[in-house]
């Protein structure tokens, strides 16, 4: 996107079966306006993305902290159950060790 | 051929002090070192070393979620948190271990999990790229499985510290604790 042949026509680029096909917009007044639009447009998309992108770290930030927590509370679980006789079989059902 | 190294002992008079000297101690445990065994019992026996045991940093983790979700509305924080107590006392029930309270403590962050993770997903449900979506749909998922686990877990501490009930019905003894333990216990 931008001003062709000296910044007489405006012109957006676009993909049409794996090629680049630049379509001229226009000249002057029409040109302007169209390319104001697409520079909106552009900006509107890249707010977007970058609201995606940080609510997705707050979300994995406080997700982290909860894997920590998750991997310290497992811990105790196994080793409360480990110190109370208990023993895991095969990774699977938690069993009283015999003697 | 030299002889494999031996754990070294622990010491009942230097029980750790930090989380990370609990964390050592317990993966020692976990691993089968039965020295740690007699320290790790009388260390489970103590409330006052739940914020070692992870009761500190489930407080931030839950504090974090708190904010999250209400972010500066006091009103809706207040609700959340007195939703939060209702639970927390409704799961710990008349006389739980320190254990059973960080597991508590647990579900209680998990919970808080899965409803960020939906409000989220809800929050922006209209206007989601499918990429947007599609993080919200697994983060929604792996939330559910993880507060399930949580339950499962506290659960099954609960029911294995259940003393053995004998039965005896007309000469035939009944263990009714021991029958209860299915293959389902998995952590």
């Amino acid at each position: 996107m931008g001003w062709d042949k000296g910044g007489r026509y405006y012109t957006r680029s676009r993909r049409e079966n794996g090629r680049v096909v630049r379509e001229y917009v226009g000249g002057g007044a029409p040109g302007a306006l169209v390319a104001r639009l697409d520079a909106d447009e552009r900006a509107r998309r890249e707010a977007e993305r970058d609201a995606v992108r940080a609510e997705s770290e707050a979300a994995a930030a406080l997700d982290t902290a909860l894997a920590e927590l998750d991997e310290l509370a497992d811990l105790l679980t196994r080793a409360a159950l480990a110190a109370a006789g208990y023993t895991q079989h095969r990774r699977g059902e938690w069993r009283k060790r015999r003697g | 051929m030299a002889e494999p190294a031996k754990p070294t002992p622990v010491n009942h008079g230097t029980a750790p002090r930090t989380v990370e000297g609990v964390r050592a101690l317990l993966t020692r445990t976990v691993a089968g070192d039965e020295s740690t065994v007699p320290v790790v019992r009388e260390l489970l026996q103590n409330p006052a070393l739940i914020p070692l045991f992870g009761g500190d940093l489930a407080q931030r983790v839950i504090d974090a979620f708190l904010s999250g979700l209400g972010g500066t509305d006091v009103g809706f924080r207040e609700a959340v948190q007195v939703k939060l107590d209702r639970m927390r006392a409704e799961l710990l029930g008349d006389a739980p271990t320190p254990v059973e309270r960080v597991l508590v403590e647990r579900v209680i962050a998990c919970w808080l999990q899965v409803q960020d993770a939906e409000l989220r997903a809800g929050r922006g449900q209209k206007d989601a790229t499918f990429r947007q979506a599609e993080f919200n749909q697994r983060r929604m998922d792996a939330t559910n499985r993880r507060f399930l686990a949580a339950v499962k877990t506290l659960a099954l501490v609960r029911k294995l510290a259940v003393p053995v009930l004998q039965v005896n019905i007309a000469k035939k003894q009944v263990n009714v604790a021991a029958n209860a333990l299915t293959a389902g216990d998995v952590l």
